[in-house]
């Protein structure tokens, strides 16, 4: 211990010129304004930035490169509570509560929520990083393909949580999220899947328009179809005259605290596995806080906690992720890859003899780490009060803009037309679902998770020669297959109970 | 429908009738404007990273700024076809793999015509693939791997970056030739194969990546270049140990069919020119490719020599019955 805080201390010494923090500073703001726009992910503003890294001595462009990481994923955040319409795929559940919260006039409280939940889920990931790093890294390796398939389909059963009002309705839009995932070329063969002869299907529906779609312009339709009625409503969200709306109180705060630590231990440990996620993260942080919530029946109608759960979720992944990529040369998911490359370009190997040759360095990574926390935390909340402002522009000016934003970040990711199609396609399937009661937030789920399980599962099965019983005759995925049953259970029986009593009464709005 | 081709094409013959006027003129001056260049792949990967090493010593000779653009998917596919549609004037050029047009429209059809779409620019790199196991493998050589593959059928689970990529092919030749049963498990890109080796979930990798290949993280049984590699040379080639094959992918400079033979020189030129700038020669030994300058002409008959040989080679390993694409 006394060794850590030794390395911790020459590791400040180390960060502390003005180059370091600067370089923290600037890769923040950047990845936050990168990730608050929709279509533009925290991917692309690493990747962006690697380049202009080449030049610079190596603390200084890690820092650079994990302010943009840590700034993007939270940045995220802000678009998907003002405007339904998440910046990056990582705040995908932040919608589904944030936007609620926003409509009762509470985006202020919202905002703020997933800023604390925010950097304190990044803390705790950043300390579990600087702590325990190696020993967490060879238990990681651990997860072959039956445990991530066993993995994936225990997250699947968060669809349960967030059907909304019938469970049958959420299960046929997880099922069609599942389907619409298989389009594309698959991923063992390269066989070609529902593709009608469409070169641009081959590589599957691009993810960021069918986000987009479903949440963005399908709230941009439904916003369409509705007449206002006062004239407060002419403003698309109403800026909360109750200065209590506009602030999360501590004992709102304190309620919030144990998700928040639920959330860093789920993305903690998500992060550490290579190659899931921080979308999967978030989902499955805020199907967790559902489930052991007294109030499950409040999330989706604007719970802080959803909020919490959300964003801890997401947030917790970043700093996990580098204990594969520090320890074992193993990039946790597709940014700390383009990271990866960032080291080896410097002529530093990630891996168990870096820690040995370069532990100052190593160490005065992980204070950046640390400051880059605070920082993005000062920064967002100088942003979050410009962004807010948002809240103020009047419906009728704010829609057309949140469309042009929505075609422009779809057609951004890959530079294609195409792609303002699938927008524009799911925008109407997202809208007939809602116009239905079809919740939207299972297919989406299903679809990021599903290319994930389908190529483990038939991993699996190819290694073991077609015998479904390398599932259960490993100790992690039989973990898992058990947690799946047992969850999958508890649903069914609080189904028929709930079908035999009275629905708990609503509050009153 | 018909219409809209109609409009196209009155567009497309305004266009022509314009260029035709001024086209040494458009030559000459070449380029007077940035040029776009797709990248087929993700960013970040050694596609991407290479194509933007090379294009920033590039655009120093071009004295005009290469926008990269990205345009991945369908292994590469999909940028190829937007490329194919594009004018021919030396403002959009793409980056890609050989693979592009060699061997993946052998596999499936796709929307160009992989030998007469395009006038192949440059070729800037060769891919460096190996075969690597666990430092603590019982297999120290590729014989053992073999013989134990041999007496133990179906035990010896190997790893790829997919279905039908070059690492694969790799694999599938040795098997071929030595007539073992072993089982391949593809995964999305090298580096989860890595992963799931060093975890002990497959016994083997033929993988792209060679970074822990050159740090000894990983012990390398055999490299898959035409000549043994300077950063690993005690390790014997595939060509040295009796097989009659080695990944002959290739990095390159695409640009659609039709171009005028200066501009083709002036883009060559400058490219062959920024192999040997720093940006490149640090991406290029990053990722361990082996930097090589193939011009326009060169490159082109390598790709049409390169139809039939590949042809030869899938159908052999049953993995096409007949080519899925028209070459030209």
């Amino acid at each position: 211990m006394t060794s850590i805080v030794g390395n911790l201390l020459i590791g400040l010494n180390i960060i502390w010129t003005w180059e370091h923090l600067l370089a923290i500073v600037v890769g923040s703001t950047l990845g936050l304004v990168v990730g608050t726009i929709p279509g533009l992910t925290a991917t692309m503003a690493v990747a962006l930035i690697l380049p202009l890294t080449f030049d610079m001595d190596f603390v200084t462009s890690i820092m650079l490169l994990v302010g943009a990481y840590k700034g993007g994923i939270f940045g995220g955040s802000i678009t998907a509570i003002l405007l339904n319409t998440p910046g990056t795929p990582a705040s995908a559940a932040t919608v589904l509560d944030g936007y609620t919260l926003t409509k009762q006039g509470k985006g202020i409280k919202a905002l703020k929520m997933a800023k604390y939940s925010s950097c304190l889920a990044d803390f705790g990931s950043d300390l579990v990083l600087i702590a325990v790093a190696a020993p967490l890294a060879s238990v990681a390796l651990k997860f072959g393909p039956p445990e991530i398939a066993m993995l994936i389909m225990f997250s699947l059963t968060i669809i349960a949580g967030v059907a909304g009002k019938s469970i049958l309705k959420g299960l046929i839009s997880g099922a069609l999220g599942l389907l619409l995932a298989t389009v594309g070329l698959d991923p063992i063969m390269t066989t070609r899947r529902f593709v009608f002869d469409q070169a641009d299907l081959d590589s599957g529906l691009s993810l960021i328009p069918v986000l987009i779609g479903l949440f963005a312009l399908s709230e941009v339709f439904l916003q369409l179809g509705r007449k206002s009625k006062s004239k407060a409503d002419h403003f698309a969200i109403v800026h909360s005259k109750d200065p209590a709306d506009n602030r999360v109180s501590w004992r709102e705060f304190k309620r919030s605290l144990r998700t928040i630590l639920r959330g860093t231990a789920i993305g903690t440990g998500i992060g550490i596995i290579p190659g899931i996620g921080t979308g999967i993260a978030s989902f499955m942080s805020y199907g967790q806080a559902k489930r052991a919530s007294k109030y499950p029946e409040k999330f989706g109608r604007g719970a802080l906690e959803g909020i919490a759960a959300s964003e801890s979720g997401n947030s917790a992944v970043v700093g996990a992720t580098f204990i594969p990529l520090l320890t074992l040369g193993i990039p946790g998911d597709i940014i700390t890859a383009v990271i990866m490359g960032a080291f080896l370009i410097q002529g530093f190997i990630p891996g168990p003899l870096l820690f040995k040759d370069h532990a100052d360095l190593i160490y005065a990574i992980f204070v950046g780490f640390i400051i880059c926390d605070i920082v993005y935390f000062l920064i967002g909340s100088v942003f979050m009060k410009y962004a807010a402002y948002l809240s103020r522009v009047p419906r009728r000016l704010l829609f057309p803009i949140v469309f042009v934003f929505c075609i422009v970040g779809s057609y951004a990711i890959h530079h294609s037309v195409f792609d303002i199609g699938i927008l524009v396609a799911f925008g109407i399937i997202g809208f007939y679902m809602q116009k239905f009661g079809f919740a939207t937030a299972p297919l989406l789920i299903a679809f990021i998770l599903s290319p994930i399980g389908e190529t483990a599962v038939r991993q699996s099965l190819l290694m073991s020669s077609g015998s479904p019983l390398i599932f259960v005759n490993r100790p992690i995925s039989l973990g898992f297959f058990l947690l799946t049953l047992i969850t999958i259970a508890g649903i069914v029986r609080s189904h028929f109970r709930e079908k035999h009593q009275p629905l708990i009464k609503e509050e009153t709005k | 429908m018909t219409n809209h081709l109609k409009k196209f094409g009155f567009f497309t013959l305004i266009v022509c009738v314009v260029m035709g006027f001024s086209g040494t003129g458009i030559a000459a001056d070449y380029p007077k404007k940035p040029v776009t260049m797709y990248v087929v792949f993700s960013p970040g990967g050694s596609m991407d990273s290479s194509a933007r090493g090379l294009s920033a010593g590039a655009e120093q000779i071009l004295g005009q700024p290469i926008v990269i653009v990205t345009k991945d998917g369908g292994g590469g596919t999909v940028g190829l076809g937007v490329l194919a549609n594009d004018a021919p004037d030396g403002y959009t050029i793409a980056a890609a793999t050989s693979t592009g047009i060699l061997r993946i429209p052998l596999r499936r059809k796709v929307p160009y015509k992989p030998l007469a779409s395009f006038t192949p620019l440059f070729a800037y790199a060769a891919v460096a693939s190996a075969t690597v196991v666990n430092p603590d493998s019982p297999f120290k050589t590729m014989q053992d791997l073999i013989e134990f593959a041999k007496a133990n059928p179906g035990k010896i689970k190997y790893g790829t970056a997919g279905a039908g990529s070059p690492m694969h092919l790799v694999m599938a030749v040795i098997g071929m030739k030595e007539n073992i049963n072993w089982i391949h498990v593809p995964f999305k890109g090298s580096a989860p194969a890595e992963t799931a080796l060093m975890g002990g979930h497959i016994d083997v990798v033929s993988t792209g990546d060679l970074d822990k290949a050159i740090t000894g993280q990983l012990r390398t049984l055999c490299v898959h270049t035409k000549e043994r590699m300077g950063i690993l040379p005690d390790v014997p080639t595939t060509l040295e140990l009796g097989y009659n094959y080695y990944n002959d992918t290739l990095f390159a400079i695409y640009g659609p069919a039709g171009m005028d033979p200066q501009v083709v020189k002036a883009l060559e030129d400058a490219f062959e020119k920024a192999v040997d700038m720093p940006p490149y020669q640090k991406v290029a030994k990053q990722f361990g490719l082996v930097p090589i300058k193939m011009k326009s002409a060169e490159y082109r008959k390598f790709l049409e020599d390169g139809w039939p040989q590949q042809v030869e080679i899938l159908t052999k390993l049953k993995l096409i019955e007949q080519p899925a694409t028209e070459p030209r």
